[in-house]
């Protein structure tokens, strides 16, 4: 016993020590963002002041939610969980605010510090961080469905690129819905991101206007499409009421245009021009404009007596209320003032319960999005609390996080069995595995350094495209394309010229003659290539620089199905919240046999294998495992069973023998 | 004293005692009805009561085209009238059976088909309608209900099967899995049908020896955080490494590698990732996997229709033509039910931009194999294909339908965990004469 209690006291030193001299300038760089927290690197304004809610409220607010919580707790006597130790918390929070585990030199100088407010300072820390934006687009972008290609049509970029700009910004949750809702004009242009919501539902306005609903109010309004609601009070005709405020909304391409220029150009225009212009077309010319009539026609069929079939209905909430006789200055921006005002109570209800759950785990409603007339929150005077704090905090859900994350509640200790979601106390945090993100994530922070660098670029290419473009003629357009296609159509002939040469070889003929022929095919295309490629002057940092060891925030949104990604069950970004936690074996053959072993373990430069190579002795190496994979130090009997483990195989590969069995355990799968 | 130190001892001693260990021995782990209830009590009156099939197809392919198969320019045309559009219907080889144009090499092999004209739902959005065709249930938001995949893992796991009962070809997030039955009966997913289950093999360097040691120690170092605590998910993610282990271990593998098929029999089945998974269910099939589904997406025609199905239907006329005709050479075909359907149909009426739109209230579907009297059509639209006119199938219908043909227990009542009473197919009744016995 004694032996284990001086390995750990040796280790608390260790750690700290180990952590600040294995990544001397990282440990020194946190310590310095714990002091002071910054505004997050390439922020283009500070984070917009959440009025007067300053520290002082900060901590009274979350005093007053744990009284609240705890009143509840004592009423029906049940006993909460013990505080977090310092390691679950820095896992637990690095988790839920960036999204990732902590690197072994983010880790140590937290565990090893003894401020009385550290806890604080990170959660601040954090907030502030690039990891936490990437974190939060992935909240967002399941929600809104953003994906990388829109409808199959038009790009998702700029929109993704628009709410990655919008968590940096901290623009307040109330001014992001506004701007979605009310977004339009060209959707390429910089900053005009936020027409994607439109173009996600290109050509489907009512099922735009049935994701609005269920989004942002939390209702179910998609079976009164097609027939009065049969469970719930909405009818057909309020269902109609709603689209007509975004009735003739649509979303456009000139492709059409671009096609028949090219044309005139030139009669028999090369096959190519037709995808170029195309693609062109969806770049340049996507525009969402804005119907703004706020009327529609009822459809043939629409079978009750309130109305007839194919009248004119001029738009209404679906609250029945009449927003647009009192001056408004459009249909549009009146729907979203409206939609977002403090006025429309399910609006921040909704808003305060999602953010609520993010990061307690289990809602005060649940589901968080079919909300009934009769609906009640589990604990009324929580949710009383949350809606009027997220009002105070005046929509800045970061304010409003870091109040949830300083509460008792939100640092208990996880709960051993399945939690009631209907009648939950919070009496300590359900355990929940980590999502497809978080666990991609980790593992990305395990392989390369400074992770959350590392950026995505490919809507900056879009934007300089568009800005040198746009003002241009269809004609001067046109030009561009066919000379595109040329360039192409040549490529392409090329290739089927080097398949008859491959097809000769095949039956005998001289090789190094045909290699030879081959090679200069084969650059005759690479020299056609930045022709044929419409956006190559265009592109940021020379195209897709970065490789596929990136944060899933700044990977294609889907990765398409059989990526990792997907395997631990990603949303395919059709549905709203579609993402699974479900298991499958196929998630554990990938941590098993795949990218660990060869990523992460089998290359040298990766981020693990650098700390790896720090460690003295092999007391280091347990210490260094343990805490880059789980962020914790070793117990005593987990130090000696290492050297076990490590001895089953010489060196490096005993070492790794350990560091796979920890990313595939059970510890490194959930978040406590 | 349970000091978890005790139970780390000596790693590679007891390696080959452990659970994961025996399973990469070949001892499978399976997933066999147990910890959920389910009763042999009568189901409600609604619900069919129809004795059992005598001689149940043992497999099953389903083929689910995402985002609403267009049923006039496939399985119900209507030439000569407003609603057929540019596309031509094609005799079959069955007398009197007309299919769309796109669908030719699919009229050839009609003899074994049996096509459902007269479906019905009352889904009219994707996600809602996916849902209830895979399942027979509306979504509600309180529980998720398994699909057929599972429910067939569920009562018809035998022992000694390695391969997984259950494998999904090409599907996404939108697929109900095994709804509230355990994790271990959703179907197992193969994102890319040419790369089949990926990381099968333990990583480079590491030989089987080794991979038994590692298990070994994977589960030394779990046991004290499986310990602490009691959840469902932990159960499951200690059943996932086992079921991985075994398949890892499972001798009949390479069924999944369609890499071993010959050229000229691969191109038949046509260079897209739906004939890749039509050539793949048939080497599963062939290994005696239960239940293969295949998705195939690009239905959601709401312009452009006619161009837009040229690819997407002839896909799915290629593969499936293919599949049809090789299980039939193989003599596979009279004990495997091919099940081809959609979350609706597409509007007889053609919109503004060539394209056609959502059509809940009459649809098609077509079933195969199975031991179907085959050459045969079921149900009816009027002229123009706006209503059913005979022969009318909910939804559940056809899935009673479908687990009757595979010798699934329709008539049992099955406890959620939740303790709500559900069935495998609703209130659905089965056409049982559709089938020869």
């Amino acid at each position: 016993m004694r032996i284990v209690q001086r390995l750990t006291r040796h280790l608390v030193l260790t750690l700290g020590a180990l952590a600040m001299l294995s990544s001397a300038e990282a440990g020194k760089a946190a310590i310095e963002r714990t002091e002071q927290p910054k505004a997050p690197k390439g922020a283009s304004e500070q984070p917009a002041a959440a009025g007067d809610f300053d520290e002082a409220a900060i901590k009274k607010a979350a005093g007053e939610i744990d009284a609240i919580i705890d009143a509840g707790l004592a009423k029906d006597k049940i006993k909460p969980t013990a505080k977090t130790r310092d390691d679950q918390f820095l896992r637990r929070i690095y988790l839920d605010l960036a999204g990732r585990i902590p690197t072994i030199g983010e880790a140590g100088p937290f565990l090893a510090s003894s401020k009385k407010d550290k806890r604080e300072l990170l959660v601040k820390q954090l907030l502030a961080s690039e990891g936490y934006v990437s974190n939060t687009f992935t909240w967002w972008a399941d929600m809104l469905r953003a994906r990388s290609r829109l409808q199959d049509r038009f790009e998702g970029q700029p929109y993704i690129d628009w709410i990655k700009t919008s968590v940096r910004e901290n623009k307040p949750y109330d001014k992001m819905v506004y701007d979605l809702i009310t977004a339009q004009g060209d959707g390429t242009k910089r900053g005009n991101g936020a027409t994607g919501y439109y173009a996600a539902d290109a050509g489907m306005p009512q099922d735009n206007m049935a994701n609005t609903v269920r989004l942002f109010l939390g209702t179910r309004l998609s079976c009164a499409q097609c027939h009065n609601h049969p469970f719930d009070k909405w009818t057909r005709k309020d269902f109609f009421q709603m689209t007509a405020f975004t009735e003739g909304t649509d979303t456009h391409s000139n492709e059409g245009e671009i096609e028949r220029a090219v044309k005139g150009l030139k009669g028999d225009a090369p096959y190519s021009t037709g995808n170029i212009a195309r693609r062109v077309g969806e770049t340049l010319g996507m525009s969402v404009s804005n119907g703004d009539k706020g009327e529609i026609g009822l459809p043939d069929n629409y079978q009750y007596d309130d109305a007839h079939p194919r009248d004119r209905i001029r738009a209404r909430t679906m609250f029945n209320e009449d927003i647009l006789s009192a001056g408004a200055v459009s249909v549009r921006d009146a729907y979203g003032k409206w939609m977002t005002s403090p006025n429309n109570a399910r609006f921040t209800l909704v808003a305060a319960n999602r953010l609520w759950k993010r990061l307690m785990r289990i809602g005060f409603i649940e589901p968080l999005d079919n909300l009934e007339d009769d609906t009640k929150p589990f604990n009324q005077e929580l949710a009383d609390y949350l809606v009027q704090m997220l009002k105070d905090v005046r929509y800045d859900t970061r304010k409003f996080q870091e109040v949830i994350c300083r509460t008792s509640a939100y640092q208990r200790q996880s709960i051993a069995g399945d939690a009631d979601r209907f009648k939950f106390h919070h009496e300590g945090q359900p355990l929940r595995r980590l999502t497809a993100e978080q666990m991609w994530d980790s593992l990305v922070t395990l392989t390369v350094p400074d992770v959350d660098s590392i950026k995505d670029d490919s809507a900056e290419t879009l934007y300089r495209f568009y800005d040198a473009n746009h003002g241009k003629s269809t004609q001067e357009v046109a030009q561009m394309v066919l000379k595109a296609g040329e360039a192409q159509d040549q490529i392409d002939d090329y290739e089927k010229q080097m398949r008859e040469i491959r097809l000769g070889l095949e039956k005998g003929g001289d090789k190094g003659q045909a290699e030879a022929k081959i090679k200069d095919l084969q650059n005759k295309q690479n020299a056609l290539r930045p022709t044929a490629d419409i956006f190559t002057p265009y592109y940021a940092k020379g195209g897709n620089s970065v490789g596929p060891m990136r944060r899933a925030s700044e990977l294609p949104s889907p990765m398409p199905p059989g990526h990792f990604l997907r395997v631990f069950g990603q949303s395919n970004r059709q549905l709203i919240d579609n993402s699974t936690d479900s298991l499958n074996l196929t998630q554990a053959l990938e941590l098993m046999n795949g990218m660990v072993e060869t990523t992460i373990f089998g290359d040298d430069k990766s981020a693990l294998s650098l700390e790896l190579a720090k460690g003295r002795n092999l007391d280091d190496k347990v210490l260094i495992l343990y805490a880059s994979i789980l962020s914790r130090r070793p117990a005593g009997f987990e130090i000696e069973y290492g050297h076990k483990v490590m001895a089953l195989a010489p060196n490096h590969r005993g070492v790794q023998y350990l560091g796979w069995a920890l990313v595939n355990s059970a510890e490194f799968a959930f978040n406590e | 004293m349970s000091n978890p130190a005790n139970r780390l001892d000596e790693p590679t001693r007891r390696a080959v005692l452990t659970g994961l260990a025996k399973a990469a021995f070949g001892l499978s782990i399976l997933p066999l009805a147990g910890s959920l209830a389910w009763s042999d009590t009568p189901a409600p009156a609604a619900v069919a009561q129809v004795p059992p099939r005598k001689k149940p197809a043992s497999r099953c392919i389903y083929l689910y085209m995402g985002g609403g198969m267009s049923h006039i320019d496939t399985l119900d045309p209507k030439p000569g009238t407003r609603s057929q559009g540019p596309l031509k219907a094609v005799n079959s080889k069955a007398d009197g059976i007309q299919l769309g144009e796109l669908l030719t090499m699919t009229a050839a092999q009609m003899k074994h088909c049996t096509v459902l004209r007269g479906l019905s739902s009352n889904q009219g959005a994707h996600e809602q309608a996916a849902y209830f065709m895979r399942t027979s249930y509306a979504p509600i938001n309180t529980t998720r209900h398994p699909s057929m995949s599972a429910w067939s893992n569920f009562f018809q796991a035998k022992p000694g099967e390695t391969l997984p009962g259950g494998i999904m070809i090409n599907g996404g997030g939108e697929h109900p899995g095994s709804g509230y039955l355990e994790s271990k009966f959703a179907p197992l997913p193969v994102g890319d049908p040419a790369r089949g289950v990926t990381n099968i093999h333990p990583p480079q360097g590491v030989d089987l020896k080794e991979m038994r040691n590692r298990l070994d120690v994977l589960e030394s170092l779990n046991h004290k955080f499986y310990k602490s605590y009691d959840l469902k998910a932990m159960k499951g993610h200690g059943d996932m490494y086992a079921d991985a282990v075994k398949l890892m271990a499972a001798k009949d593998i390479e069924a999944f590698d369609i890499s071993k098929e010959p050229g000229n029999v691969a191109a038949r089945y046509g260079d897209h990732a739906f004939g890749k998974a039509c050539l793949l269910a048939r080497r599963l099939v062939e290994k005696n996997v239960r239940f293969i589904d295949i998705s195939h997406g690009g239905w959601d025609t709401h312009d452009d229709n006619f161009n837009r199905l040229k690819g997407t239907a002839g896909q799915l006329d290629q593969g499936m033509s293919a599949l049809i005709e090789d299980l039939a050479q193989r003599g596979l075909l009279a004990d495997t039910l091919i099940c081809l359907v959609s979350e609706f149909g597409r509007s007889p009426q053609i919109n503004v931009t060539n394209g056609r739109d959502h059509y809940p209230k009459a649809f098609s579907a077509m079933l195969a194999g199975g031991g179907l009297k085959g050459g045969s059509v079921y149900g009816a639209t009027n002229a123009e294909g706006t209503e059913v006119a005979e022969g009318k199938l909910e939804i559940p219908d056809l899935n009673a339908t479908i687990a009757y043909g595979l010798g699934l227990p329709i008539g049992k009542t099955i406890m959620s965990p939740d303790g709500r009473p559900f069935t495998i197919a609703h209130k659905g009744k089965p056409v049982v004469d559709l089938f020869t016995a």
